[in-house]
């Protein structure tokens, strides 16, 4: 047993929040040292450099905040409603059996139809201002985050609503403290998924009609063969991606506390 | 005014009488303990007294005024041991209700904990101290030390007394365990058939051994739950065991 066979580890706190990025920042430095060498094709594949170049110019002339701006907005503001709305009629209707028949039928049903289907019919309805854009992400985030909820509180023990009952909670604190409190890991979980999914359907429906967000951005920049543009909505996707999923975790660690003190311990 | 008045209750389940006919009066300061083999009705009846199940027959007059503890503590495990406590609670000096309980069930310092920290008889502890701090009149146990080691059951045992001893409320106890009723209980009722089927007195001396009398109640108790039991030398050991058992937890061993 030589001494020297141990490596000395690095100490956790410096490599733990680098770690999960390596690969990412790998495939990054491939890609521009390939790009560099000349081995891809600009106009098929431009470097991360023209990428970040595209960005630079984009934020000059005001086009990407704009957009930016323009896309969060349509995100937070359809997430919102779609997810609040989730969350009320899910509990109402995994709590009571009269609220699961009334809206548990059509929503299992809805869910079957794809959300591009529903793009025309929007514009139809709704013309191509900011409504279909943010009944769309509505209604991306409501469906799974609903179903998330009606599971959860379904699989909420029992046991746990009669002792509330005993004690004499009304409905309303039933719900609240006993119901979604312990459906809410699956809520969150149901969450993360309901908010990549609702961007999905952004830039699906702002790219089919939309004058500014990055949707838009995109599909001028396909019109004009911009491939650093497109490439660059398609990081800004990422990022935003990235955010949602951050957004979630903190979240979790808030509000899953009572699950995780058993181990901190 | 009893905390229980019960008459002529029947509960039945697809087809299948559970309770037949079952009348039962608890008064305050009374320790009622129901024995009765798995099946027996046992739960349908507490859950009855707890507002839980609704019978389809007879008339209850049950207090409004109702705490239960059933074998798992049923914490909500999202709340901190301080709000679980609380729960229900809307009097303006809840906070202060709750620290007492906490403290007369020995739990202070695990007011902020999460459930999930807590041991089995802690989270018990929680359990009674949520069920003690509105004042119950009527506390309904059900199986509460079920699913404790046994060091532990002891000690909740005399933790339950000597609560009891000072708040006085009516106690419904439901248990399988003869031992259990005999030592805690000043009245032993057995379930069979959907009917209370026997019915025992606990006397007890000033010292809170048995008296005399109540000696032969576990022969008793076993026979009236059909459980063969001839054999001298075998009950003489179960007596010296739990004798023992008490002694332990007499001296404060446990």
């Amino acid at each position: 047993m030589s001494k020297a066979a141990v490596a000395k580890p690095l100490p956790s706190i410096v490599i733990a929040p680098v770690l999960p990025w390596l690969s990412t920042f790998a495939v990054i430095a491939v890609w521009q040292i390939a790009s560099s060498l000349g081995l891809l094709q600009e106009q098929i594949l431009p470097g991360p450099d023209a990428v970040l170049r595209a960005a630079w110019t984009s934020a000059q002339d005001g086009t990407l905040t704009d957009a930016v701006v323009a896309s969060v907005l349509r995100a937070l503001v359809g997430s919102l409603a779609g997810g609040v709305l989730a969350i009320v009629i899910g509990v109402a209707s995994g709590f009571s059996r009269l609220g699961e028949f009334i809206v548990d039928k059509p929503i299992q049903m809805a869910r079957a139809i794809p959300f591009t289907a529903l793009v025309p019919l929007f514009i139809l309805w709704f013309g191509i201002g900011e409504e279909p854009k943010i009944l769309l992400v509505s209604w991306a985030v409501f469906v799974p985050l609903y179903l998330s909820t009606f599971s959860g509180i379904r699989n909420v023990d029992r046991r746990l609503v009669e002792v509330a009952r005993v004690y004499k909670l009304s409905s309303i604190e039933i719900s609240w403290r006993v119901l979604l409190h312990g459906a809410l890991p699956s809520v969150l979980g149901g969450l993360r998924y309901a908010l990549g999914l609702g961007l999905a359907v952004l830039i699906v429906a702002e790219s089919v009609n939309a004058k500014n967000g990055i949707g838009a951005l995109l599909s001028s920049a396909r019109q004009y063969a911009q491939t650093d543009v497109v490439l660059l909505c398609i990081s800004l996707y990422a990022l935003l991606g990235l955010l949602t999923d951050m957004l979630v975790r903190v979240l979790e660690l808030r509000l899953l506390r009572w699950r995780s003190a058993y181990v901190a311990q | 005014m009893y905390p229980v008045d019960i008459k002529g209750i029947q509960r039945s389940y697809s087809g299948s009488e559970v309770l037949k006919h079952i009348d039962l009066k608890i008064a305050r300061g009374e320790f009622v303990a129901l024995l009765g083999r798995s099946g027996s009705g046992k739960s349908t009846l507490l859950r009855i007294l707890a507002g839980l199940d609704r019978p389809d027959g007879g008339t209850t007059s049950i207090s409004a005024n109702v705490a239960i503890v059933f074998q798992d503590a049923r914490l909500l495990p999202w709340e901190n041991v301080a709000r679980n406590v609380a729960m229900g609670l809307t009097e303006q000096d809840a906070k202060e209700r709750v620290r007492n309980a906490l403290a007369e069930v020995g739990l202070s310092h695990r007011i902020d904990a999460w459930p999930v920290t807590l041991s089995g008889g802690e989270a018990q502890r929680a359990a009674l101290a949520r069920a003690l701090v509105r004042e119950p009149d009527l506390l309904l146990l059900d199986e509460p030390f079920g699913a404790l080691d046994a060091l532990t059951r002891i000690a909740m045992h005399d933790l339950v007394l000597e609560l009891f001893e000072r708040h006085r409320p009516a106690v419904f106890m439901v248990t399988h365990d003869v031992d259990e009723a005999i030592k805690l209980a000043d009245r032993i009722l057995v379930l069979d058939n959907g009917h209370i089927h026997a019915e025992f007195t606990v006397e007890r001396s000033r010292d809170g051994s048995l008296a005399a009398a109540s000696t032969s109640i576990r022969a008793d108790l076993l026979r009236a739950l059909g459980v063969a039991h001839s054999s001298g030398r075998s009950r003489t050991g179960h007596e010296t065991e739990s004798h023992h058992l008490r002694l332990a937890a007499q001296n404060g061993a446990i």
